[in-house]
């Protein structure tokens, strides 16, 4: 890691986003699901709990929160029956406490490799591509709601010696977003820079003025929020909203976008996914139209990650759109 | 790559049949077996301490309020040995070891407490208290044979 980038200014403080964990009462937002005091328990026990115990507790835990964190809960079933047609909606709750089960790993996993330096295994698939991104001058990064991103970022930035720049959904809770970027600080070294889509166009230029020094940024490319561009896609011959950020931002820089996603291969194993890049390239086409093919070939590369690693999507949101309007 | 292990026993094994010794939490199938072994002593301790005696209705519709029960009081004992830890850290003792390991060996002699106890109780759950403290007992022979070869301090 370079002294440089240990030594990079502090970085954006995360603001939180608007929403009922906001407007509850301080005491009630801490032990909120989205609250900070799951993060310090979280913490302490993977400081205190030997890893041959792990297991079992990470297992009743996921068992409370799977009836604790119902819209999560609802949203995985909801995403379930179309990634899956034709299951049944009963088959699709054990899947949903499969897919909670995978996320209380990776997290968990995730705070040991913060908090102990806890040794990992990764395996690589589409290893000239990574080596391309490692490469380059200036690339997005688009990923999903899968395995452990912040884990790979850290991993990559380590392995590369190469500072990225990630873009996160702001979290309801103004704690549990200060303990995400000391997390992300000290497990990516002062290497992985976090930023908040809800700066605007503020946040558009200061992007673009990255990728044009030569940066990676690191978008996750799978879900919505509110006050943020989408632009239409297909998956699974269903209409999605994806983020049209990344896309945009691509055509402004002229830089490449490469699919990349980290799976949980085993225990403290994971397979890090990269896809051949997509270009966004300045043609006589319309502006909009490039952007349109760029969003379909991306949702055609989340579709077969997807389709293969659905326990592990950890689409806490609708990103069908006939999801989000219900 | 050679499976790397964290107790003593199968790393023995490792450095008698010419793989590496060295210290690893990162084998599944180790924590697959050890934490089955250390709940299910603490789970019919417990059993047989709170329901032994009801009726067998009761006792199957108690099954699972117990595993909750068992749950919350290793959430207890694990903060209790933190406070304990931090105490004798704060008395100038065991600065070198993390706490997670310093916890191993503080779960190991509450569980070694409730094995001793089921193997008195007869039954088949002393062939779970036997399996617990035979364990104990393989591990820490290996611990010391790999002192002597000088592996990995044993822990």
């Amino acid at each position: 890691m370079s002294a440089q980038a240990a030594e990079s200014p502090a970085q954006s403080v995360a603001p939180p986003a608007e929403g009922p964990a906001q407007s509850a009462h301080p005491l009630l937002r801490r032990f909120a699901v989205k609250g900070v005091l799951w993060r310090n328990y979280l913490d302490f026990a993977v400081a205190n709990v030997p890893f041959y115990l792990q297991p079992i507790l990470i297992w009743c835990w996921t068992m409370l929160f799977f009836f604790l964190a119902s819209p999560a809960r609802r949203a995985v079933v909801g995403n379930l029956a179309i990634v899956l047609p034709g299951s049944s909606v009963w088959i699709n709750h054990v899947r949903a406490f499969r897919i909670l089960l995978n996320f209380a790993w990776t997290i968990a996993e995730a705070a040991s490799f913060k908090m102990t330096k806890a040794e990992f295994t990764y395996e690589i698939e589409g290893r000239e591509q990574l080596e391309q991104l490692a490469a380059t001058r200036g690339a997005i990064v688009l990923t999903a709601h899968m395995g452990s991103y912040d884990l790979g970022a850290a991993l990559f930035a380590q392995k590369f010696n190469r500072e990225i720049r990630m873009v996160r959904a702001p979290e309801p809770d103004r704690q549990t977003a200060e303990h995400l970027d000391t997390t992300m600080r000290r497990t990516g070294e002062g290497a992985v820079k976090i930023d908040y889509n809800t700066d605007g166009a503020m946040l558009a230029f200061d992007l673009l003025s990255a990728l044009r020094r030569g940066e990676i940024v690191s978008i996750q490319g799978d879900r919505v929020i509110p006050g943020v561009a989408s632009a239409a896609g297909r998956m699974f011959g269903h209409p999605v909203a994806v983020p049209s950020g990344p896309f945009s931002l691509a055509l402004a820089s002229q830089v490449p976008i490469y699919p990349l996603f980290i799976a949980r291969a085993g225990f403290r194993r994971y397979r890090v996914i990269v896809r051949e890049p997509i270009t966004v390239a300045r043609s006589s086409r319309a502006r909009d139209e490039e952007i349109s093919a760029a969003v379909q070939i991306w949702c055609s590369v989340l579709e077969a990650v997807v389709a293969t690693h659905w326990a592990q999507w950890f689409a806490f949101a609708p990103p069908f759109v006939r999801d989000a309007r219900a | 790559m050679h499976p790397r292990y964290y107790f003593a026993l199968p790393r023995l094994f490792a450095r008698l049949t010419g793989a590496s010794a060295q210290r690893s939490e990162q084998n599944w199938l180790e924590a697959a077996v050890a934490g089955t072994l250390v709940h299910a002593v603490a789970y019919i301790f417990a059993a047989r301490l709170l329901l032994a005696g009801r009726a067998t209705w009761q006792q199957i519709g108690l099954l699972l309020p117990l595993a909750l029960l068992v749950w919350a009081w290793w959430s207890v004992i694990i903060y209790a040995n933190a406070l304990l830890i931090r105490a004798l850290r704060a008395g100038g003792f065991l600065r070198q070891s993390a706490d997670r390991h310093l916890q191993s060996i503080l779960i190991g002699v509450v569980t070694t407490i409730f094995a001793c106890d089921l193997v008195t109780a007869g039954a088949w759950t002393r062939l779970v208290g036997l399996a617990w403290l035979g364990a104990v007992a393989l591990n820490l022979a290996a611990a010391a044979i790999l002192a002597l070869m000088h592996a990995e301090p044993a822990r």
